[in-house]
C-alpha cells in the first residue's frame, strides 16, 4: 500500500517514543504524588506550564541552563507552600475534596499565567547551544536537545525506581500511605513527607515543562491540552503503579503519533480491498474521518475502552 | 426547604420581570435561569450522590445541539411558536439517551474512577465536536433564530417573553427536584453516598441507584442545556467541554451542595461574574477561582450552608446573633483590606502585560495608581500581607464565635 512507508513509520516511531517520554516525565510526578498522597492532582499540567513560562522568562535573562537548574526548586517550593496553606486542610474532606482543590488550583494558575504573560503564545525556541544533530537513523535527524530529553526521562525513571524500591526513604514514602499514624508514632514528620512529596513531584512537572516548552510552544493552552492526556496515562497504567505509567505513556504516545501522521480512513482502506459500499449520509462522516484528524481523540478511545473491561488499568492493584 | 419555599420562588419568578425591565437584566436572568437548572442536575450528583463529574456539559451541550438543529428545522418548516416549549423536552430526551450511554460506562464504581473516567467522556466528546463537523458545525456552531410563527401574539422572540419559558421550566425543575429529595431513589442516593457498601447490604444496589439518579441527572442537564441553547440562539462546541462543567462545578460548590437553593445562589453569583464583572476586568475569572478555593478550602457548606446556618442563628438564639454582629464587622474589615491589596497587584500586572494599554496610570476601585512606580506595587505587597497576617489571627476567633453562637443540634452536626 502507498500510503504506508517504512519511512514514516519510523519516523513517527521515534517521534511518538520521544512524546512518550515526555507524557512520562509528566506523568510520573503525577503517579509519585498519587501513591504517597492519594491525592490526584488536576493541576499537575499547571505547574508544568508554570515551568515552562517561568524557565522561558528565567532563561531570556539568564540562560537556559540556569533555568534548568533553578526553576524545577522555584516550581517545587511553591508546590510545598500550596500543600501546606491549602491542599492539608482539604485532606479531612476525602479523595473528591483533594480532586475538587487541585481543579480549582488548576483554574488559578492558568489565570495567572495569562494574566502576567497574557494570551499569545511565547517565542520560545530550543537553545542554540544545543541545537544540532547529534545523530541521525535512517536519514532522520535528531538534536542533541532531543537526546537531553530522552536522558532526562530516563533519569527520572531509574531515579524514582530506585528512590522508591531500594532506599530508606523510599520505604519511609511507601509506609507514609499505608500506615501514616504508625510512621508518626516512630518519630517521622508526617506533614513533612507528604509537602517535599507534593514539592517534589510539582518539580518534576516543572522540569518537563522547560524542556517540552522549547519543543511544544510555550503558550497558555498547554496545560489543558497535555493536563487530560496525563491523566489519561496514570489511569490506563493502573493508578499508582510507575510501571504501568511508563508502559501507558510511551503506548500513548507512539499511537497517538503514528495515528496523526496516516491520511488513513475506513472507506480508504475498503477501497484499497475492492469494497466501495454506499453509506448512510450521517455515516459518510465517519468513514470519511482520516486517522490523522482522529488522533486526539486516540488517548480517551483507549481509556474508555480500557476501563470499562479492565477498571483498574493494565497494572492496578484490584482495589479502587 | 419548608412548605413555603416552592410558593415563595413562584413569586419571586414572577415578580422579578416586573423589577428588572431591561433587556439586559432580562437576558442576564434567562441565562442565570437555564443555568440554574444545570446546577440543579449537576448537585444531584455531587450533593446527592458525592459524584465529582467532570463531563456533566456533555448532555448540556448535546442537547443544546440537538435543541440547534431541532430549531432550525422548525424555522425551515414555519411552524408556530406553541411549540417552544416543548423543545426543552426533546433535551430532556437526548440528556437521558446520553446519560444511559454514559452512565453504564461510568457508575460502577464512585470516587476518583467515576471522576477520571467522566472527564475521559468529556474530552473525547469536545474533541469527535471538531471533527464531525456536519452536526457540530466546527468552532462556529449551531446559530438559529428561536421567533416563530405568532400564538396569540406570542413569538419567543422578545427576551422578555423567553424569560417566562425559562420561569416556567425552572419552577418545574425545582418542583421536580425537591420532590425527587424525598422518594425512595433519591434518599437511597443519599445512602449511597454515605456508605455505598452498607446501602448495598440494605439492599439498594450502589450501582444501580447511582445509574438512576445519573440518568435524571442527565436528563435535567439536557433541559438546561435546550434553554441556553434558546437564550443565546446560538450553541456551541465550548459548551459540551470541560471548561462549561468547571463553571457548574463553581456554581454548586460556591453555591453550596447541602441546601437546596444552594446552586440556585451559585448560578446567580457566578453568572454575575461572568456577564458583568466580566466588562471591568478580564482576570474575573482569576477571582472566581479564588473564590471558590477559598470556599473548598473554608467554607465546605458553600454560602448556602452558611446562609441557612445564619437563619439557624436569627430564628432560635437571637441575642447570639448580637453578639456576632462585631466580630463580623472586624473580620469583613481584614477581608476587603487583603482583597484590595490582591485587586491592585492583579489587575496592575494585568494592565501591565497587557498588549494595548497607554500610558502607565491606571484606576483600581477609582484609585489611581501608576505601575511604573515601585510605590503602588509595595503598596499592594503590604496591603496583602498585613492583611494575611490579620486574617490569620481574626479569623480564628470569628470562627470561635459563630461556632459558639450555633444552635446546639446545629453545632454537633458541624
Amino acid at each position: 500500500m502507498e500510503v504506508f512507508c517504512l519511512d514514516t513509520f519510523l519516523f513517527s516511531l521515534f517521534n511518538g517514543a520521544l512524546y512518550g517520554l515526555l507524557l512520562f516525565m509528566l506523568a510520573s510526578g503525577l503517579t509519585l504524588i498519587f501513591s504517597m498522597m492519594g491525592v490526584l492532582n488536576f493541576a499537575h499540567a499547571s505547574f508544568y506550564m508554570l515551568g515552562a513560562y517561568l524557565g522561558f522568562e528565567i532563561g531570556r535573562r539568564t540562560n537556559f541552563y540556569i533555568a534548568l537548574a533553578v526553576v524545577p526548586f522555584l516550581v517545587g517550593g511553591l508546590g510545598i507552600l500550596i500543600e501546606r496553606y491549602g491542599l492539608r486542610h482539604v485532606h479531612a474532606y476525602g479523595h473528591v475534596g483533594e480532586l475538587m482543590f487541585t481543579f480549582g488550583l488548576s483554574y488559578v494558575v492558568q489565570e495567572v499565567v495569562v494574566t502576567i504573560w497574557g494570551r499569545s503564545p511565547l517565542p520560545a525556541t530550543i537553545p542554540p547551544s544545543l541545537n544540532f544533530t547529534l545523530f541521525s537513523v535512517f536519514g532522520l535527524e535528531y538534536s542533541a536537545y532531543r537526546v537531553l530529553m530522552l536522558f532526562v526521562s530516563l533519569g527520572i525513571f531509574v531515579g524514582m525506581f530506585l528512590l522508591v524500591a531500594r532506599t530508606r526513604l523510599g520505604l519511609i514514602l511507601r509506609a507514609a500511605i499505608s500506615r501514616p499514624d504508625t510512621l508518626a508514632a516512630l518519630g517521622h514528620n508526617i506533614q513533612l513527607i507528604f509537602a517535599l512529596v507534593f514539592g517534589g513531584g510539582t518539580a518534576l512537572a516543572a522540569l518537563a515543562g522547560i524542556l517540552a516548552g522549547n519543543i511544544l510552544g510555550t503558550e497558555p493552552g498547554m496545560a489543558i491540552q497535555l493536563g487530560s492526556v496525563i491523566f489519561v496515562v496514570i489511569v490506563v497504567g493502573g493508578l499508582g503503579s510507575l510501571v504501568g505509567t511508563c508502559v501507558a505513556a510511551l503506548g500513548i504516545g507512539i499511537l497517538q503519533t503514528l495515528a496523526s501522521s496516516y491520511d488513513l480512513s475506513l472507506s480508504m482502506l475498503l477501497a484499497s480491498l475492492g469494497i466501495r459500499p454506499e453509506w448512510p449520509a450521517f455515516l459518510v462522516e465517519l468513514t470519511n474521518t482520516t486517522l490523522s484528524r482522529a488522533a486526539p481523540l486516540v488517548p480517551f478511545l483507549i481509556m474508555v475502552a480500557l476501563l470499562s473491561l479492565r477498571p483498574n488499568g493494565l497494572f492496578g492493584r484490584g482495589s479502587s | 426547604m419548608n412548605r413555603y419555599s416552592l410558593p415563595l420562588t413562584a413569586l419571586v419568578l414572577v415578580a422579578l420581570p416586573f423589577v428588572f425591565r431591561t433587556s439586559f437584566a432580562l437576558a442576564f436572568l434567562s441565562q442565570v435561569g437555564a443555568l440554574t437548572i444545570f446546577a440543579m442536575s449537576y448537585n444531584l450528583l455531587l450533593g446527592g450522590l458525592g459524584l465529582l463529574s467532570f463531563g456533566h456539559a456533555v448532555f448540556f451541550g448535546l442537547a443544546g445541539f440537538s435543541t440547534g438543529h431541532f430549531m432550525l428545522a422548525l424555522d425551515g418548516a414555519g411552524a408556530s411558536a406553541a411549540w417552544l416549549p416543548l423543545v426543552p423536552l426533546l433535551g430532556a430526551a437526548i440528556g437521558a439517551a446520553a446519560g444511559i450511554v454514559v452512565g453504564f460506562i461510568s457508575v460502577r464504581s464512585g470516587g476518583l474512577a467515576f471522576a477520571m473516567i467522566s472527564l475521559g467522556i468529556a474530552e473525547l466528546v469536545s474533541a469527535s465536536a471538531l471533527i464531525f463537523v456536519s452536526f457540530f458545525h466546527g468552532e462556529a456552531g449551531v446559530s438559529f433564530d428561536r421567533a416563530l410563527a405568532p400564538v396569540m401574539g406570542i413569538t419567543f422572540g422578545p427576551i422578555g417573553q423567553v424569560y417566562w419559558l425559562v420561569a416556567g421550566w425552572v419552577f418545574i425543575v425545582l418542583v421536580f427536584m425537591a420532590h425527587l429529595a424525598r422518594t425512595p431513589l433519591g434518599l437511597a442516593g443519599y445512602a449511597v453516598r454515605d456508605n455505598a457498601e452498607r446501602a448495598g447490604f440494605l439492599g439498594y444496589r450502589p450501582v444501580r441507584v447511582r445509574f438512576f439518579n445519573f440518568i435524571i441527572a442527565a436528563a435535567v442537564a439536557g433541559v438546561g442545556g435546550a434553554l441556553y441553547a434558546i437564550v443565546f440562539e446560538h450553541v456551541g462546541f465550548e459548551s459540551l467541554g470541560l471548561a462549561q462543567t468547571g463553571l457548574v462545578l463553581f456554581m454548586v460548590y460556591i453555591g453550596g451542595t447541602g441546601v437546596f437553593f444552594g446552586p440556585v445562589l451559585g448560578a446567580l453569583l457566578v453568572t454575575y461574574l461572568h456577564t458583568v464583572v466580566s466588562r471591568v476586568t478580564p482576570a474575573w475569572s482569576f477571582y472566581l477561582g479564588v473564590t471558590f478555593l477559598l470556599v473548598v478550602v473554608f467554607v465546605p457548606g458553600g454560602i448556602g450552608g452558611l446562609i441557612s446556618k445564619h437563619i439557624a442563628i436569627l430564628r432560635e438564639r437571637p441575642r447570639a446573633s448580637v453578639s456576632l454582629a462585631g466580630p463580623y464587622l472586624a473580620g469583613a474589615a481584614v477581608i476587603a483590606l487583603t482583597f484590595l491589596g490582591l485587586v491592585m497587584l492583579v489587575e496592575m500586572t494585568g494592565f501591565l502585560s497587557s498588549p494595548t494599554r497607554m500610558g502607565s496610570v491606571m484606576r483600581v476601585f477609582g484609585i489611581p495608581l501608576d505601575v511604573s512606580s515601585a510605590a503602588s506595587w509595595i503598596a499592594g505587597v503590604l496591603l496583602v500581607a498585613v492583611g494575611l497576617v490579620l486574617c490569620r489571627y481574626s479569623m480564628p476567633m470569628v470562627r470561635a464565635r459563630f461556632r459558639a453562637a450555633l444552635p446546639a443540634e446545629q453545632g454537633s452536626k458541624q
